[in-house]
C-alpha cells in the first residue's frame, strides 16, 4: 500500500521530511514511529499505518512533503487495487515539484529514478559509480561526479553540489503564450527569473509592463532576504527554501511588526540581591533554578494590578482579551531555529515549579519533542537574550499578545548608590508592547513594578 | 568505441545551414560559444538557394514584363522589346550568390567551423559526419536539428519521372514554357503562377481540395482572382491528380474529377503539394538519442528542447507553419539558450506572405476565427482603391482589414495589397506589443504610402475612417 504522509492537524498541510527510522526492508508494526517531519509548528513523529514490510522509501531527509503526498510504499500482503493507476500521476507530481513549479511545459521524464545525461551515466559506469546511491537532488551532472572514487563516497559537501546546480541551469521559465506582455517585458521576465503567468498587470486590459515584472521581482526578492534573516541554520544558500518552522517565524514576525505599532521600554534593574539569593538557593534546591521563574513572578505579579499585560488582542475586530491565567511563552533557541513553548499556571506553580517545568519544556524544545500544543501562544512572552550576550534589543511581539519582555545580560556595572559609585550586578529589561492598547504611562509603571519586585526579591518571595 | 575515435569537440553543433541553422550558429558564435556548422550542401538551405529568395527574384522580373503595357499606358514607349530570359536567371543566380556568399563570410567572421557533409546521430552527445573523402566524429554539448524539409512526392507523379520537376528546377528553367501545369494550389504553386504567368506562359493549376490557397480567407483569394486572370482561369479546382501521362506530344497529368478521368496537358508538370520534414529526419541516427518524433516533426518544448536535454531542433523539423522567419527567430532562441542565457520561442504571432499580385500577408486571426472565440468584434476594412499611394503606383486591387474584440485589442489583419509583405510588419508589431486598434489609429503614417491603408484599416473599426 501507499503511505501518505498524514494530516497532523492544526491545517498544517506541508513539512519538511528529516528522517526516516527505518529503512527499506524493514517490517513494521501499525503506530510504530517510522520517520520525523519538521512542520510549520513542531516536529511530529509519522507512525506506521499497518503491518508491514517497507518496500520502498520515497521521501528523502530535506524534502518538502505534503499532506497526501506518498513517502513510503508498504508491502502489507494485500493488494491495493489503486496502485497501478495512481503511479503515473504520482510519477509526474514527483517529477514536478523537483524541477520547480516554473517548469510545467518541460517533457516530463517518464522512466528513470537517476536523472543524468548519456555521457554522464557513461562516466559513472567506467569510474564504477552507481549514480542511484548518489544523494544528489535533479539531474547528475558530469561535475558530480568530480572527487566521487566509487559508489558509496561523496565527494565534496551536498549543499555546495545543490548550490552549483541552481546558478548554472537558472530556472529556466517558459511564458506561455498567450502572456497579455510585450516581447521585451517577457524577455524581461525571463532575464529577471519571474513567472511572467504569476503577474498581476496594470496595464490596459491586464496588459503587463516593465514596472510590473520590475516591482514583482522587488517583492519576491525583499522577501528572500526576511528568508536570510529570519534563518538560524548557518549552512542555509541563498534561494533555498526556509524550513516550515522558519517560515511560521518569519510569517509570525512579519504579521506582528507590520500590525502592532511597537514602542520598547528598556529600565535598568539591580539584582545584587536576587543574584545572591538565586545563586544561594540553586546549591540547595534539585532542579537547576535559573532567572527566569524570578523573572515570570515579578512580571505576573505587575501583571496583576497591569492586566493589559496579560492579553490577546484582535486588531481585525479591535477586541482586548485579558486573561485570567498567567501561561508564558518563552523564547528558545534550538537547531531548527526559534522556537517558543508555553509554560502554563505562572501563579499556581512555585519557583522550584517553575523550574522544573522550564528545564522539561526546554530540552522537549531541543529535541524537537514539542508538540503543536505546546507551542501555542500563552498571555505573555519573556526571552533572554542575555544569557547569550546583548544589554537591551527590541522585542517582537508574539501575537495576539500584548507585549514581550526581554532580559539583557546580567552583568557587573558601576553604580551611584548612596553618593558613591560601588559594584553592582545589574541587567536591562527591555520591554515591547503594542502601543495600541498599551500606553507609555502604563508600560513604565508595569516596568517599575517587575523592576521593584527583581530589586526586593525576598519581599516579592512573601508574595508568591 | 575506440580510445581516440572522437576527433573533435565543440559546443554546439548546429545541423543544417538554412535560415534557422545559420541563425542560430552565428547568435551563439557571437555570443562566444564554440559552434561547428554541419550542412550536407551549401549554407543558405532551401530559402537562399532553391525557394524563397530565387523565386522572388524571378517574381521581380516578371513584374517587369507585366507591366510593360502600363507602361505605354502613360507614355513609356517599349519597342523592339526583347527579353533574355538567360540574363534574368543569370541575375537571379548573381542575387543568391551574394547572399550566401555573405552569410559564408559571417560564419568565417564569427568562427565558426563549418562542415560540408552529412551527419548522423551516434549518441545524445556524438554526431558521424560523412564528408566527400573524409569522416569524423563529433562530441558536442548540445546540438540543433535544422535539417529542414523536402518537397512532397504526389504517388504517380514522383519526381524521378520524366517531365516532373518541383518547385526547385522550376527556379533553374532555362526558357519560359508555354504552358505549365502545377499540382498544388498552395502559396508555392501559386506563387509560380505569379512568375510564368507574367513571362508570358499559361499557368493551369491542379488543386484537389475545392480551392486554392485553403490557409487563406476566402474573401482574400476571391480578391487576388478578381484581380488578375492568371489567378482564376486555369485552375482546375476538386482535381485530384493520379499519374503523368507521357504518351504525347505534351506532358499530361490524368486527375479524376467528380468520379471522371480529365488530362490536363502541359509542356512542363511542377508538383507543389507541401514540404514534409521527415525524409530529412530518417537518416539522421536519432534512434541512438532520446529525441522522440511527434507526428511528422521532433517533439519539443518552447525552449526548442527536444527530450533529449542536449538536443534542440528549429525550423521546418519542429513543424509547422515552415517558413524561414519562424526559423529565424527559433535558432536565435537557441543560440541565446547555447549561450547560457534564458530564451524561449515565445512569440505569439508569425506572420504569412504570399508573393502573388497584389500580395498576400496576414498575421494574427481572421474575422472568422475571432468569432469562434469572441462574441463581439470591431472589424475594419480599408479598401486599395481609396489609397493614393496605391493610384500613384497603378495598383488599386486590394485591401486592408483588421480584426480587432470588443474594447478594441487588436486579434489580427489580413491583407491583400502591393507591398502587403512590408505592411504586415507593422501589424505584427502592433499584435505582438498588444496593441488597440487607437495605438495604430493614433500614430502617424506617412503620406503618401501603403501602410497608411493599415492605419485607415484600424480607424475604420473605430468608426473613425477619414478617406472612405
Amino acid at each position: 500500500m501507499k503511505f501518505e504522509f498524514p494530516d497532523t492537524g492544526e491545517g498544517v498541510t506541508e513539512g519538511k521530511f528529516l528522517d526516516w527510522k527505518i529503512k527499506e526492508g524493514d517490517a513494521v508494526e501499525e503506530d510504530q514511529v517510522v520517520g520525523e517531519a519538521e512542520t510549520d509548528k513542531a516536529v511530529v513523529e509519522i507512525p506506521a499505518p499497518a503491518n508491514g514490510t517497507v518496500k520502498e522509501l520515497m521521501a528523502e531527509p530535506g524534502d518538502n512533503v505534503e499532506v497526501g503526498e506518498v513517502i513510503m510504499e508498504l508491502e502489507t500482503g494485500e493488494k491495493d487495487v489503486e496502485e497501478n493507476q495512481e503511479e503515473p500521476e504520482e510519477t509526474e507530481e514527483i517529477v514536478e515539484q523537483d524541477s520547480g513549479e516554473e517548469k510545467t511545459e518541460e517533457v516530463v521524464e517518464s522512466s528513470a529514478d537517476v536523472l543524468a545525461l548519456p555521457k554522464v551515466r557513461k562516466l559513472a559506469e567506467e569510474r564504477g559509480i552507481d549514480l542511484g546511491s548518489l544523494d544528489i537532488e535533479g539531474r547528475i551532472r558530469e561535475e558530480d561526479l568530480e572527487g566521487v572514487e566509487k559508489t558509496g563516497t561523496k565527494g565534496g559537501t551536498e549543499n555546495k553540489v545543490e548550490s552549483e546546480e541552481n546558478e548554472e541551469s537558472g530556472e529556466m521559465i517558459s511564458t506561455p503564450e498567450d502572456v497579455n506582455a510585450t516581447p521585451s517585458v517577457r524577455k524581461l521576465a525571463r532575464e529577471k527569473g519571474v513567472n511572467i503567468s504569476r503577474v498581476e498587470g496594470t496595464g490596459r486590459g491586464g496588459k503587463i509592463t516593465r514596472s510590473d515584472i520590475l516591482s514583482f521581482e522587488e517583492a519576491s526578492s525583499s522577501e528572500e532576504s526576511l528568508r536570510e534573516t529570519g534563518s538560524t541554520e548557518s549552512h542555509e544558500v541563498q534561494g533555498k527554501e526556509l524550513s516550515g518552522l522558519e517560515k511560521n517565524v518569519a510569517r509570525k514576525m512579519t504579521e506582528s511588526k507590520f500590525s502592532a505599532p511597537h514602542v520598547t521600554h528598556v529600565e535598568k534593574v539591580d539584582v545584587t540581591d536576587l543574584v545572591e539569593l538565586r545563586e544561594k538557593a540553586d546549591e540547595e534546591v534539585d532542579p537547576h533554578l535559573t532567572y527566569m521563574p524570578f523573572i515570570m513572578k515579578a512580571s505576573m505579579l505587575a501583571m496583576r494590578e497591569y492586566p493589559r499585560a496579560n492579553a490577546h488582542f484582535n486588531g481585525d475586530s479591535m477586541e482586548l482579551d485579558v486573561k485570567e491565567d498567567y501561561n508564558f511563552n518563552i523564547a528558545v533557541d534550538t537547531e531548527r531555529g526559534l522556537l517558543v513553548p508555553r509554560v502554563d499556571g505562572i501563579s499556581r506553580k512555585n519557583l522550584l515549579e517553575l523550574a522544573q517545568d522550564l528545564s522539561e519544556t526546554v530540552e522537549a524544545a531541543q529535541d524537537g519533542e514539542l508538540s503543536n500544543e505546546d507551542m501555542e501562544p500563552g498571555s505573555f512572552s519573556i526571552t533572554n537574550l542575555g544569557v547569550i550576550g546583548g544589554e537591551e534589543f527590541t522585542p517582537i511581539i508574539n501575537p495576539p499578545q500584548t507585549c514581550i519582555l526581554g532580559m539583557g545580560k546580567i552583568q557587573e556595572t558601576a553604580e551611584v548608590v548612596n553618593g558613591e559609585v560601588v559594584p553592582r550586578m545589574t541587567m536591562k529589561l527591555s520591554f515591547s508592547y503594542d502601543h495600541r492598547v498599551i500606553d507609555g504611562a502604563t508600560a513604565a509603571r508595569f516596568v517599575n513594578e517587575i523592576k521593584e519586585n527583581l530589586e526586593n526579591p525576598e519581599e516579592m518571595m512573601v508574595s508568591i | 568505441m575506440v580510445v581516440g575515435d572522437i576527433a573533435t569537440g565543440t559546443d554546439l553543433l548546429v545541423i543544417g545551414a538554412g535560415p534557422g541553422g545559420y541563425a542560430c550558429a552565428i547568435r551563439a558564435a557571437k555570443k562566444g560559444v564554440d559552434v561547428t556548422l554541419v550542412d550536407k550542401d551549401k549554407v543558405g538551405g532551401t530559402c537562399l538557394n532553391r525557394g524563397c529568395i530565387p523565386a522572388k527574384s524571378l517574381i521581380h522580373a516578371a513584374k517587369y514584363e507585366s507591366d510593360l503595357d502600363h507602361w505605354d499606358e502613360i507614355g513609356i514607349h517599349t519597342e523592339n522589346l526583347d527579353v533574355e530570359f538567360d540574363s534574368i536567371q543569370e541575375w537571379k543566380n548573381g542575387v543568391v550568390e551574394r547572399l550566401t556568399s555573405g552569410v559564408e563570410a559571417l560564419i568565417e567572421k564569427y568562427g565558426i567551423n563549418y562542415i560540408e557533409g552529412k551527419a548522423k546521430f551516434e549518441s545524445s552527445n556524438t554526431v558521424r559526419i560523412e564528408e566527400a573523402h573524409n569522416a569524423e566524429k563529433i562530441e558536442f554539448e548540445k546540438a540543433v536539428i535544422a535539417t529542414g524539409s523536402q518537397p512532397i512526392e504526389i504517388p504517380g507523379l514522383e519526381f524521378e519521372k520524366e517531365g516532373v520537376v518541383s518547385s526547385k528546377e522550376i527556379l533553374e528553367a532555362k526558357e519560359i514554357p508555354d504552358e505549365i501545369v502545377v499540382v498544388g494550389g498552395g502559396y508555392i504553386g501559386m506563387e509560380a503562377v505569379t512568375k510564368f504567368c507574367k513571362f508570358g506562359a499559361t499557368v493551369k493549376v491542379v488543386e484537389a481540395r475545392d480551392r486554392v490557397l485553403q490557409q487563406f480567407d476566402e474573401e482574400i483569394v476571391d480578391n487576388i482572382q478578381e484581380t488578375s486572370a492568371c489567378y482564376d482561369d486555369e485552375i482546375y479546382e476538386s482535381h485530384r491528380a493520379k499519374r503523368i501521362d507521357n504518351s504525347g506530344e505534351k506532358k499530361a497529368v490524368i486527375t479524376e474529377h467528380e468520379g471522371e478521368e480529365k488530362k490536363i496537358e502541359g509542356d512542363v508538370v511542377l508538383v507543389a503539394a507541401g514540404r514534409t520534414a521527415e525524409p530529412n529526419l530518417d537518416n539522421l541516427g536519432l534512434e541512438t538519442t532520446d529525441v522522440e518524433l511527434g507526428e511528422h516533426f521532433v517533439k519539443h518544448d518552447n525552449r526548442m528542447q527536444t527530450s533529449d536535454e542536449n538536443i534542440f531542433v528549429i525550423g521546418d523539423a519542429a513543424g509547422q507553419p515552415m517558413l524561414a522567419h519562424k526559423a529565424y527567430r527559433e535558432g536565435k532562441v537557441v543560440g541565446d539558450i547555447a549561450a547560457g542565457e534564458n530564451a524561449a520561442f515565445d512569440n505569439q504571432y508569425i506572420p504569412k506572405v504570399i508573393y502573388t499580385d497584389p500580395e498576400v500577408a496576414v498575421v494574427g486571426m481572421t474575422e472568422e476565427e475571432a468569432k469562434e472565440e469572441f462574441d463581439e468584434l470591431k472589424i475594419g476594412r480599408f479598401e486599395m482603391s481609396a489609397s493614393g499611394r496605391a493610384l500613384t503606383t497603378n495598383q488599386e486591387s486590394g485591401f486592408v482589414k483588421v480584426v480587432a474584440d470588443k474594447d478594441g485589442k487588436m486579434l489580427g489583419a489580413q491583407i491583400v495589397a502591393p507591398r502587403a509583405s512590408d505592411m504586415v510588419a507593422e501589424a505584427t508589431l502592433a499584435l505582438e506589443m498588444q496593441a488597440y486598434l487607437d495605438d495604430v489609429a493614433n500614430t502617424i503614417h506617412a503620406h503618401p504610402t501603403f501602410p497608411e491603408a493599415f492605419g485607415e484599416a484600424c480607424e475604420d473599426a473605430l468608426d473613425e475612417c477619414i478617406h472612405q
